[in-house]
């Protein structure tokens, strides 16, 4: 990445990112997502300071932006444990306008409720306005869902969100919460009402109060720049600090991210020319033999 | 469903009913249709003869001596080729072995009715070495009584197919629960996860583990984003670790005191840090120790001989008898897998999942390569999401002048290697981008100078296309059939 330029009167900004229990949600290449945040932030000449919470921390630092990412229901429990101690602390900060980006399992457990597949009922701070059911079967696959109108600034001509999802909870929105996306190609929240994710952004029209729950992780923000920089502005607007981000080169992003969208619809559209009988039939013979 | 018993010997096909010889039959049509039509056919020949016999694999397993299964999610193929190395030195028949990758029920069917044509002298039942895919061991064991069941490790890898590694500790738990004191469970002492089912089954054990590790994970399990999280199976606390290896294994204990890691039944030394050739081990038991030198390197090829060794063990072969039969063994193909071209040297490594590129990248900057070519295909075989590769850094490969990025997910290489900054704050010098191996290997050999060496690591789909590219260039011999 290369340092864009960068006014002097932006060059002191700072951001304080949190990554909350990485040592047992660590499933998906989530880390990734840090990396964007703090690659992208220090190209705009943003100081980071990157600090971590483990299930056994007693407070939660400030922060500008928490990251939080995916794992299994075993640390579920662990992470809801944790949260009875510490979802206050976090909860204020939410409230004060800090931005958060939690991703499937840490968008499951920062919910309200998160159902197991074994039937335990987690409770949730409620922080994202969602509550989650485990059920048999489990949505996996490549998405592409299209952005909420209007919300995060695309790249001219590229307006959805890309990722792989891969989880058993069924999401369902609060009455009222807003989407972050809708499923062109996947499952989504549910695989019922094309849903994906959940956006949070109260405040009159600034980034200040930036929140994004998603299944989607890859990890999500290295193919998706547009969602890391609307979150490095989120939590820069939680310090009053200038949001303007320069522009970056963006081309390899970008070109990983039209050529994972370009190759799930042309995947998408083989497998429908399937009637759902004949998928019946050859889809066991067929994973037999690598087709 | 139960074994039959029905006194068939391998190679010959006496007392076998109707249905099987139609089973057979049919097969036999089905495999060679599909290798005429350019396919290697290894499971659909055994799902035609399912069709036609549902118990086949028990009734043709029946005829069989020993039959090892081999699990877990790394070295399978190493310690089955290592262990068939060990049998065939001891029984003096060639044992019976499903390829690397056909590795299903239906993939076992086929290898047993192959099996019946190229078998057994002298009325000596062959021993079998199957190596099973994690999720289809149940099914396996419905239809096959083995005498020594191989676990070697489980680490999180192909997570859109399996879903939660936990999910795959509760099926194979599951199926090794109602089996008999005939098996014996042979597992890595080393990782908690093995040692959670071996608590939960009542199987007689052999166990074997590292002494000291070739190369030590951080000190810190919950700070290394290549260690899934492991917990005490009875208080849920984080377990504690003197030292690790590779991810989550190591000499682990419950700060609570609940579980700890026992000491190997089998110990295995790296005396000697590998180089580019192999390692020097030392392997022993209660009885003695003896000296290897093994071609495969790593704490992997380590793990790899110590589990051959106790399987052997629990077949009731001695331990100097099965380490002296492992000397001169060779890797399998892809695993640190030599090829010469123009005087340089080409080393292809199978990295599949983050366990595997965290130990294949340490053990392939000890080589020094002047290039790296890495390459990442997403098919079913590879796992479709690619996420992992953002788990494991590469802080060994740094000093290669040349690096390489090839695979129908190569962009997503380009984001890895963009955003992962070396240590010396230089982006790195990926000077070839291009999805065709074919393309791009032969730019990677170019830029490599004579006598240099260029390491190769791959998914698997990745790593056989650029294998065949090599092959073409009669740089390596044919795949094994």
């Amino acid at each position: 990445v290369t340092p864009a330029r960068t006014s002097p009167e932006r060059r002191r900004r700072r951001l304080r990112l949190v990554h909350l229990f990485p040592e047992l949600l660590n499933l998906y290449g989530d880390r990734g997502n840090v990396r964007s945040i703090v690659v992208r932030a220090e190209a705009r000449g943003v100081a980071v300071d990157v600090e971590t919470v483990s299930a056994a921390d007693r407070t939660v630092p400030v922060a500008d932006l928490f990251l939080i990412g995916g794992g299994q229901d075993r640390e579920q429990a662990a992470v809801a444990a944790a949260l009875g101690r510490l979802g206050p602390r976090l909860e204020d900060q939410i409230g004060e306008g800090a931005a958060l980006l939690a991703v499937c399992g840490g968008y499951q457990s920062l919910g309200g409720s998160y159902r197991t597949s074994t039937g335990t009922e987690l409770e949730g701070p409620a922080i994202l306005p969602v509550r989650t059911v485990a059920r048999p079967g489990r949505l996996v696959g490549p998405v592409v869902a299209e952005l909420s109108g209007g919300i995060v600034p695309a790249r001219p001509g590229t307006s959805t969100i890309v990722g792989f999802e891969n989880h058993g909870g069924r999401t369902w929105l609060e009455p009222g919460a807003l989407p972050l996306a809708c499923v062109e190609v996947g499952h989504g929240n549910n695989g019922i009402d094309r849903t994906e994710g959940v956006l949070g952004l109260p405040g009159s029209g600034g980034w200040r109060g930036l929140r994004v729950g998603t299944y989607l992780h890859g990890p999500l923000l290295p193919r998706n720049p547009h969602l890391a920089d609307a979150l490095i502005a989120g939590g820069l607007a939680r310090g009053n600090q200038p949001v303007t981000l320069e522009p970056l080169d963006d081309e390899a992003e970008w070109q990983a991210h039209e050529r994972f969208a370009r190759r799930t619809r042309e995947h998408e559209r083989r497998e429908r020319r399937i009637p759902p009988w004949l998928h019946r039939v050859v889809d066991p013979p067929r994973r037999l033999i690598g087709f | 469903m139960t074994p039959t018993p029905t006194g068939l010997r391998a190679g010959s096909r006496a007392r076998l009913p109707l249905r099987t010889h139609l089973a057979i039959a049919a097969a036999q049509l089905v495999r060679r249709a599909t290798r005429a039509a350019g396919h290697s056919g290894t499971s659909l020949p055994g799902l035609v003869a399912e069709a036609f016999d549902p118990v086949i694999v028990g009734r043709l397993a029946a005829g069989l001596g020993p039959v090892v299964v081999v699990i877990g999610t790394n070295g399978k193929t190493t310690t089955s080729r290592l262990l068939s190395r060990i049998l065939a030195t001891t029984s003096g028949l060639t044992p019976l072995a499903n390829e690397s990758g056909a590795n299903l029920r239906q993939a076992v069917a086929t290898t047993l009715i192959a099996g019946i044509d190229g078998g057994g002298s002298g009325g000596a039942r062959r021993p079998a070495v199957l190596e099973i895919d994690e999720l289809a061991l149940p099914s396996v064991l419905e239809a096959v009584r083995p005498t020594v069941i191989v676990a070697t490790n489980l680490f999180r890898d192909q997570l859109d197919r399996y879903g939660e590694v936990d999910h795959v500790v509760a099926r194979w738990t599951a199926a090794l629960q109602p089996l008999g004191a005939g098996t014996v469970f042979a597992y890595c002492a080393d990782d908690p996860r093995l040692e959670a089912i071996a608590r939960s089954v009542s199987l007689p054990t052999v166990t074997f583990g590292l002494g000291a590790p070739a190369r030590r994970g951080r000190a810190s399990a919950s700070t290394d984003p290549v260690a899934d999280p492991v917990s005490c199976p009875d208080c849920g606390t984080p377990l504690a670790f003197s030292w690790r290896s590779i991810a989550h294994l190591g000499d682990f204990r419950c700060p609570n005191g609940h579980v700890v890691r026992r000491t190997p039944d089998v110990t295995v030394d790296v005396v000697e840090r590998p180089g580019a050739a192999g390692v020097r081990l030392s392997i022993a038991d209660g009885s003695g120790r003896s000296m290897l030198d093994l071609a495969v390197p790593g704490n992997s090829g380590a793990y790899d001989a110590g589990a051959a060794v106790a399987a052997s063990v629990a077949l009731g072969i001695d331990r100097g008898t099965a380490v002296s039969s492992l000397e001169g063994a060779t890797a399998a193909f892809g695993r640190f897998e030599n090829a010469m071209l123009d005087g340089r040297r080409i080393v292809l490594v199978l990295a599949k999942n983050a366990a595997s590129l965290s130990e294949s990248q340490w053990i392939a900057g000890r080589m020094r390569p002047d290039g790296v070519l890495l390459a990442l295909n997403d098919e079913p075989a590879d796992g479709r999401d690619v996420s992992w590769i953002w788990d494991v850094d590469l802080p060994d490969l740094q000093g290669a002048s040349h690096v390489g990025i090839t695979g129908k997910r190569h962009d997503d290489l380009a984001l890895r290697l963009k955003y992962e900054r070396r240590r010396d704050g230089a982006p790195w010098p990926v000077d070839v981008a291009d999805p065709d191996p074919a393309a791009a290997l032969p730019r990677l050999i170019e830029r490599t100078p004579p006598g240099g060496v260029l390491v190769v690591l791959a998914t698997y789909t990745a790593l056989l296309a650029v294998r065949a590219i090599l092959e073409q260039l009669g740089a390596v011999g044919a795949m094994p059939t």
